[in-house]
C-alpha cells in the first residue's frame, strides 16, 4: 500500500517579498477507512496521555492558582461547531495563521508553521477532547476512598509508589472510559474535516454522500461507510464496557473519606507552570478565539479586524439565520419532552424492577451512546425515505427534515439524560418508596410524591444539559438539516447554518457569534445544573 | 393459630438461601423479636410479612387471612424502617399524615390523629420542622408515629433503634416497649442486639443461615438454649471441647483433658464417646468456693480488666482458660492461684458442631 502525499513538508519559499522556510505538519493518506482508523488511534493517544497527566495533576495536589487551571481544564468542554475548529485552522495556518505571524512578522524569524490535512484535523480534535479523559480519569479519582491511600502512607509506601500500585489501578475505569469516547468521537468527527476540508475520511464520505441526497446516500459505497462506523464504533464501545466491568473494583470500606490534595513541591509548581499552564492556555485558544471572532467585523487576515456587534443582529434580520434559531428551538424543545418522558420511565424500571425486560430497556437506550451521529443520521435518512414512510411527515425530503431531526436529537440524547435521571433514582433510598407503598400508596402515587420530588433537580439539570447539547448537534444537522434546501422558511437548525455559512464573507462572523452563544448556553447550563445538583442533599438516607 | 403464622417461607437470591423453610406463630398483642446476625434472613422475613419481597413457597397468614401474596398497599402491616425513611421533603406533619392521607381521612380527623400521635411520641411543636431539623432519636419517633398513626393491626420494626447512640438506644427500647404495650398493637421487632431483643420482647426467634432455631420467652433463651449457637450467641460464653464419659438421665458427665466435667444434657441424640462442646456463661462460675460444690478446679489468674461494674477475669485452668465475671473490682495478683466452680444447673452440654455466625 502506497501511501500518498508527505507526513512534514518542509521547504523554503518567498513569502510577502522574503525568503522564509515553511514546516507543514500534514499526514499521509492510506485511502479513507485506514485514515480515519490512523486520525482516530493518534489523536485517542495524545488525548490520553494529556488528559491523564492533567487529572494526576489536579485532583490529587495543592498548588497556588489551582481552581484558576481547574476551571481552564474544562474550557474544551464548551464546544462551538465549527467556529472553534475555525479558529484552530485561523491559528495555525501557515500563510495567515496568528502563529506564524508571531513568530516570522513580529519577532522576525523567517519561519512559518502550519497544521493542515490531517494534522489539522488531529490537533482540533486532541484541543478539543483530551478534557473528556480528564473528567474521566479525575472523577474515577475522586472516587477512590482517601482511607486506601492512608492506609498505603501507614504502611510506609511513598506517594509515588501509592500513584503507580492504587491510584493509577484504580482509576483504569476512567481511562478506559475516556480514551473509548475519544476515539468513537473522533472517528465520527464531522466538523474538523470539513474546516480542513480532508474529505479521505469515513465522516466526510458520508457526508460528501448527503449532497446529491436522491442518489449518493442511498450508494453501497456510503451505506458501507456508515455500516463499517456504527461497527467500529460498537466494537470499542462493547471491548471497553467488558474491560471496565472486569475492572470495577467493589468498595469493601465502610463509608467514605474523600481525597485530601498534597502539597506541591516547589519543583513541581515550577512544571504546572511551565507545562500544564500554557497547554491549557492553548487548549483554550479555540473558545477564545469563538468569541473574538463573533465580535470582529473580518477575520481574514492573521489579526482580527474592527469591532461590532453587528454579527449578533444577524439573528433577527438574516431570515435563514432566525428561523434556524427558531428550528433548532423547537427541534431541541420537542426531543427534550420525549427524552424527560422516556428517561424516566426507562430509569425507573431499570432501577426497581429487576428483570430482562428493564436490562433490554436500558441496554436499548444506551447502545445510542456508541452510534455515531452520521450514523443514525443516515439510518433515518435511510428509513424515512423508504416505504412506508416515503412521503409522510418522517420524510426529510419529501416533506420536512425537522421530524428525522427532532428523532435523531431524541435517540442521541436519551442515554445521557437516561444516567442522569438513574443517578437521581438511586440518590432516593429505595426504602422511602416502599414507606409509602406500605402505607397505603399506590406505585404511581408513592413515586410521584416520594421519589419524583426527590428526584426533580436531577431531571431539571439533565433536561438543561441535554437542551442545551440538542442545539448544538452537529452531525445530524449537517445531514439531515439541508436534505429541503435553504431558502427563506427552511427547516435548518442552527448548525447546519454554521456550516452553510463558514468561510463566506460575512457569514463566518455570523458563525463565530452563533458559536459563541452557544459556548454561553453551554456553560449556563453546565453550572446552574451541577450547582443545582450538588445544593441539593437528600438527609436522612444513604 | 396465632394472629400472624409464617408457615414453612422460603426465600432464595440466586443460590443463597435467605429463610429456609421457616415456621413461626405471632400472638395477638405479642411484642415478638426476631434476633440473630447480619445476614441470617431476619429482615428478608419482615420484608416478606410487609408485603416487600415475595417467598418462593410457603405462606403469610394474619388474622386469618392469607395475605401471601397480597400487595403492600393491601396489608395493615406498617413497617418502621432501619434508616427510618423519612421524607426529606416533607415536613413532621406530613410525613406522618401521609399514610391518613392515602387512606382518605378528612383534613380535621388527619390534624387531631397527627397530634395525638405526635403527643404520644412527645414530639409536640415539631410538627413544622423537617427531618433535617430534628436529632436522631427524633427522628426515630416520627417514623415510629407515622407507622402507629394509621393504627395498624401489626406493626414491624426492622432493627429501629440502631442508628441510635448506644444511650439513646437504652432509652428509647423501653419507651417503645410501654409505647406498643400501651396501644396493644402486635409488633414484628427485628435486630441483631440481644440486649435489645430481651428487654423490648414477649418472646424471641434466634435465626442462623435463614433458619429458626429456637423461640422462646428472653429467660429460655437464655437459660434453657436449645443448641450450641444459641448457647453461644445469646450471652458470653466459655466454649470447652470434651467428650461424653457418662450420660446419667439429663446429666453428663464430659472428660476434658482428664478432668471430669458434670452439666445438664442439652443436645437429645448425645452419647457416650461423642465429641462435646461444654457451655459455661462467664456469670455462672464463682470464684473461690467452698468444697461442696460441683465442678472445682484450681486455676490462676492470668489477667483481670474492670468493665463497668463487673470484672472480667480470665483464669488459667487444667480445662482451659476460663471467661469470669465477677461484680466490683477484683483485686488479686495475676499468677495467684484461685479455686474455681460452677453449678451443673449451669453447665450445657451439646454435642459438638462448626458454628458460625
Amino acid at each position: 500500500m502506497n501511501p500518498i502525499g508527505s507526513l512534514l513538508e518542509v521547504k523554503n519559499v518567498v513569502f510577502g517579498g522574503r525568503n522564509i522556510t515553511i514546516v507543514v505538519l500534514k499526514g499521509v493518506s492510506f485511502g479513507s477507512i485506514i485514515n480515519s482508523f490512523v486520525v482516530a488511534t493518534i489523536s485517542t493517544l495524545i488525548t490520553t496521555a494529556i488528559g491523564i497527566a492533567i487529572a494526576l495533576i489536579l485532583p490529587l495536589y495543592d498548588f497556588p492558582g489551582k481552581s484558576i487551571l481547574r476551571n481552564l481544564a474544562i474550557v474544551p468542554l464548551f464546544a462551538a461547531p465549527f467556529a472553534s475548529g475555525y479558529v484552530v485552522k485561523k491559528f495555525f495556518d501557515w500563510r495567515y495563521g496568528l502563529l506564524s505571524y508571531v513568530i516570522n512578522d513580529v519577532i522576525g524569524i523567517p519561519l512559518r508553521i502550519g497544521f493542515e490535512s490531517f494534522a489539522g484535523v488531529i490537533l482540533s480534535e486532541v484541543l478539543s477532547l483530551y478534557v473528556i479523559v480528564y473528567l474521566n480519569v479525575s472523577a474515577a479519582i475522586n472516587s477512590i476512598d482517601y482511607t486506601l491511600i492512608e492506609q498505603a502512607l501507614n504502611l510506609g509506601s511513598s506517594f509515588r509508589k501509592i500513584l503507580r500500585d492504587i491510584i493509577i489501578h484504580l482509576s483504569m475505569p476512567g481511562i478506559a472510559a475516556g480514551a473509548s469516547l475519544t476515539f468513537i468521537l473522533s472517528i465520527e468527527d464531522i466538523a474538523n474535516p470539513i474546516i480542513f476540508k480532508e474529505d479521505r475520511l469515513i465522516a466526510y464520505e458520508i457526508f460528501r454522500s448527503f449532497q446529491d441526497p436522491t442518489t449518493g446516500s442511498r450508494s453501497p459505497g456510503a451505506i458501507f461507510m456508515t455500516i463499517l462506523i456504527i461497527l467500529i464504533s460498537l466494537g470499542v464501545f462493547i471491548g471497553i464496557r467488558r474491560y471496565v466491568s472486569y475492572k470495577r473494583y467493589a468498595a469493601i470500606t465502610r463509608g467514605f473519606k474523600p481525597l485530601k490534595p498534597l502539597k506541591l513541591s516547589r519543583k513541581g509548581i515550577a512544571l504546572v507552570y511551565l507545562f500544564i499552564l500554557p497547554f491549557l492556555l492553548f487548549a483554550s485558544i479555540p473558545q477564545i478565539g469563538v468569541f473574538i471572532l463573533a465580535f470582529s467585523t473580518r477575520w481574514y487576515e492573521p489579526l482580527p479586524e474592527g469591532f461590532t456587534l453587528k454579527n449578533f443582529a444577524a439573528f433577527v434580520d438574516d431570515k435563514i439565520v432566525f428561523t434556524a434559531i427558531r428550528n433548532s428551538i423547537v427541534y431541541s424543545l420537542t426531543a427534550l419532552a420525549i427524552i424527560a418522558f422516556m428517561s424516566i420511565l426507562i430509569a425507573y424500571s431499570s432501577a426497581r424492577i429487576k428483570g430482562s425486560l428493564s436490562y433490554f430497556l436500558d441496554t436499548l437506550a444506551t447502545i445510542p451512546i456508541a452510534v455515531p451521529g452520521i450514523a443514525i443520521a443516515s439510518g433515518f435518512f435511510l428509513l424515512f425515505t423508504s416505504p412506508p414512510f416515503r412521503g409522510t411527515l418522517f420524510d426529510p425530503v419529501l416533506f420536512s427534515p425537522g421530524t428525522a431531526i427532532t428523532i435523531a436529537y431524541t435517540v442521541r440524547r436519551l442515554p445521557f439524560m437516561v444516567r442522569a435521571v438513574y443517578a437521581g433514582i438511586q440518590q432516593v433510598a429505595v426504602e422511602l418508596e416502599e414507606a409509602a407503598l406500605n402505607l397505603g400508596a399506590s406505585r404511581f402515587k408513592a413515586f410521584t410524591s416520594a421519589v419524583l420530588p426527590l428526584m426533580a433537580l436531577h431531571i431539571l439539570g439533565g433536561t438543561l444539559v441535554a437542551f442545551v447539547y440538542c442545539l448544538s448537534e452537529t452531525s445530524v444537522g449537517v445531514i439531515l438539516g439541508g436534505l429541503k434546501g435553504v431558502s427563506v422558511g427552511h427547516a435548518a437548525p442552527i448548525t447546519f447554518i454554521m456550516q452553510d455559512y463558514l468561510e463566506t464573507l460575512y457569514g463566518t462572523q455570523i458563525v463565530g457569534a452563533l458559536g459563541a452563544i452557544l459556548i454561553i448556553l453551554q456553560v449556563i447550563a453546565t453550572v446552574t445544573s451541577s450547582a443545582i445538583l450538588r445544593g441539593y442533599v437528600v438527609i436522612g438516607v444513604r | 393459630m396465632g394472629f400472624v403464622d409464617i408457615l414453612n417461607v422460603t426465600k432464595k437470591f440466586g443460590n443463597v438461601v435467605a429463610l429456609d423453610n421457616v415456621t413461626l406463630s405471632i400472638d395477638r398483642g405479642e411484642i415478638f423479636a426476631v434476633l440473630g446476625p447480619s445476614g441470617c434472613g431476619k429482615t428478608t422475613l419482615l420484608r416478606i410479612i410487609a408485603g416487600l419481597e415475595l417467598p418462593d413457597s410457603g405462606k403469610i397468614i394474619i388474622n386469618g387471612v392469607d395475605v401471601t401474596y397480597e400487595k403492600p398497599q393491601k396489608r395493615r402491616a406498617v413497617m418502621v424502617f432501619q434508616n427510618w425513611a423519612l421524607w426529606p421533603h416533607m415536613t413532621v406533619f406530613e410525613n406522618i399524615a401521609y399514610g391518613l392521607k392515602i387512606r382518605g381521612v378528612s383534613r380535621n380527623e388527619i390534624v387531631k390523629k397527627v397530634r395525638w400521635v405526635l403527643e404520644l411520641v412527645k414530639l409536640e411543636g415539631l410538627e413544622d420542622r423537617y427531618p433535617h431539623q430534628l436529632s436522631g432519636g427524633q427522628q426515630q419517633r416520627v417514623a415510629l408515629a407515622r407507622a402507629l398513626v394509621v393504627e395498624p393491626e401489626l406493626l414491624l420494626l426492622d432493627e429501629p433503634l440502631s442508628n441510635l447512640d448506644a444511650r439513646l438506644r437504652i432509652e428509647m427500647r423501653d419507651e417503645l416497649r410501654s409505647l406498643i404495650k400501651k396501644l396493644g398493637i402486635t409488633a414484628i421487632y427485628v435486630t441483631h442486639d440481644q440486649e435489645e431483643a430481651m428487654v423490648v420482647a414477649d418472646r424471641i426467634a434466634v435465626m442462623n443461615r435463614g433458619r429458626v432455631m429456637q423461640v422462646g420467652t428472653p429467660s429460655e433463651i437464655f437459660f434453657k438454649p436449645k443448641d450450641l449457637f444459641v448457647a453461644t450467641f445469646i450471652g458470653r460464653a466459655n466454649v470447652i471441647r470434651g467428650v461424653a464419659e457418662k450420660i446419667e438421665n439429663e446429666i453428663v458427665y464430659a472428660k476434658v483433658n482428664d478432668k471430669l466435667i458434670v452439666g445438664l444434657k442439652s443436645s437429645e441424640d448425645l452419647s457416650i464417646g461423642d465429641s462435646i462442646a461444654i457451655v459455661v456463661r462467664p456469670q455462672f462460675i464463682k470464684l473461690g468456693c467452698r468444697g461442696d460444690e460441683d465442678n472445682i478446679f484450681i486455676g490462676r489468674v492470668l489477667s483481670s480488666k474492670a468493665i463497668g461494674l463487673l470484672t472480667e477475669v480470665k483464669i488459667d485452668t487444667p480445662i482451659g482458660i476460663l471467661t469470669v465475671a465477677v461484680t466490683g473490682l477484683y483485686q488479686k495478683d495475676i499468677s495467684s492461684a484461685v479455686d474455681i466452680c460452677f453449678d451443673k444447673e449451669n453447665v450445657y452440654i451439646f454435642r459438638y458442631e462448626e458454628v458460625s455466625f
